[in-house]
């Protein structure tokens, strides 16, 4: 059931109301015990203890976002790109502690590039002779998490700026 | 076996979904084997047809939803801009009667609606004018609850990596877990040909552009809200805007993904 609103500086509606068909009363209601809470919906919003949930969790993601930028700063100091194969793919899990894939694989590429430039190769090899099927894998695995790091980078950022228009108050 | 693109959060189910991606019902089966992702990580689950040229069709086809997503997501500052620029400002505005402007259920309409509960919100009506079954505020009380929602899914998705998977006709052919900042594992299985793997490339590429569109969508709502704002009287404007925002970016993201299911079933069909 809709409220009335406020619609000034509005053409007002014609009061259709006045037109109606006149209604029989319906017979006076026999009283009826006043219960303890009357029927309003409580949705939570505006009563003074979550009136600023939103804002909470808005915050709190700023917050989450602001330590997540800074590791991910110092994150991207760094790129760190493996190229396992295995044989029983589905018994490889992993391991956050050490941060690898473990399980039955087998490591057969690494790239570690530093922002200085500094780069830490390790090439397949197969009986003594570069793999380059692998290594080619690898290198496409290598040039995807540049472009992934620069895509996800981009948008954090513009999300971090996005924040700060809504918790800045306007002028 | 058609293709299904699936994310699935743990304990939850996904909100704001774009592109070819359904959700998932949590725990997810991770295939062949007893391996699991960390049971905070998102998956992200590719599941191709045998036929490797309806494999690639069917990538195909979700590398353009994704772009079409991205594209009009990238539209909605302008849109929103014209919007403000000719809407009514000011205290004693209604936006519902904006809203009669457009035709009903477009997401201008909602977003004006939402506006409206908004506007009300902030001159100061309380919670207990609002009765059972007054549809506008329960509207706007369900978007609200819908960003919340996004939001905490993105927070949690932002502090762990995520798992990308790619199975074909069941037989999981790699998986890889990469983190925000592109750091990457890709476990393959012995012995893939090369369209194989280019099917795993390309899945996870589709992910990964659709993690970063989610992030976008976020900074597109805030951004969004920012500016009906300017509609409103208040500094609290911005956040009480905020499921408006969220209604007309989702809504305009629901209407590509209808048009591209339909699409997709024309194609089929």
């Amino acid at each position: 059931m809709s409220k009335p609103r406020p619609t000034a500086d509005i053409p007002a509606m014609p009061d259709f109301s006045k037109d109606e068909t006149p209604v029989p009363s319906a017979p006076e209601p026999a009283p009826v015990p006043q219960a303890e809470s009357a029927p309003v919906a409580n949705y939570g919003w505006f009563d003074a203890e979550s009136q600023g949930k939103l804002a909470d969790s808005t915050q709190n993601f700023i917050q989450k976002l602001g330590s997540f930028l800074s590791k991910a700063l110092d994150d991207a100091l760094t790129l760190d790109v493996r190229t396992y194969v295995s044989e029983d793919i589905g018994s490889v899990t992993y391991d956050k502690e050490k941060s690898e894939l473990v399980g039955s694989v087998q490591l057969r590429a690494m790239t570690y590039v530093k922002i200085d430039g500094d780069t830490l190769v390790c090439v397949p090899e197969t009986d003594g002779e570069l793999d380059t099927a692998v290594w080619a894998v690898h290198m496409d695995m290598v040039n995807q998490a540049r472009e992934s790091r620069a895509e996800l980078m981009k948008a954090i950022v513009s999300t971090a700026g996005s924040l700060a228009s809504v918790f800045t108050p306007k002028s | 076996m058609p293709a299904i693109f699936e994310l699935t959060l743990p304990e939850e189910e996904p909100i704001g979904l774009v592109g070819p991606w359904e959700s998932q019902a949590a725990p997810v089966s991770y295939a062949l084997g007893e391996a699991e992702a960390d049971p905070a990580a998102p998956v992200w689950k590719v599941s191709l047809p045998a036929d490797p040229f309806e494999a690639e069709q069917a990538l195909a086809q979700a590398e353009a939803q994704v772009a079409e997503a991205e594209s009009a997501l990238a539209t909605v500052p302008a849109r929103l801009d014209a919007l403000t620029a000719s809407a009514p400002r000011g205290a004693a505005v209604s936006f519902e009667v904006v809203s009669y402007g457009f035709e009903a259920e477009t997401p201008e309409a909602e977003m004006f609606s939402l506006l409206e509960q908004a506007r009300q919100l902030e001159q100061g009506r309380g919670v207990e004018s609002y009765a059972i079954g007054d549809a506008a505020y329960a509207a706007w009380e369900q978007a609200r609850i819908q960003f919340e929602t996004f939001t905490g899914q993105l927070q949690r998705e932002v502090m762990h990596f995520a798992w990308v998977e790619t199975n074909v006709a069941g037989h999981l052919l790699a998986r890889t877990t990469v983190g925000w900042s592109g750091d990457s594992d890709t476990v393959w299985l012995v012995d893939l040909d090369a369209q194989q793997i280019a099917l795993h490339r390309r899945s996870l590429q589709v992910a990964v552009k659709t993690r970063a569109l989610r992030m976008r969508m976020f900074s597109t709502v805030t951004g969004g809200a920012a500016k009906l704002s300017m509609l409103l009287t208040t500094p609290a404007g911005a956040l009480l805007a905020l499921p408006a925002a969220w209604k007309y970016v989702t809504e305009i993201l629901a209407l590509i993904k209808t048009h591209q299911n339909l699409t997709q079933g024309e194609t089929h069909g």
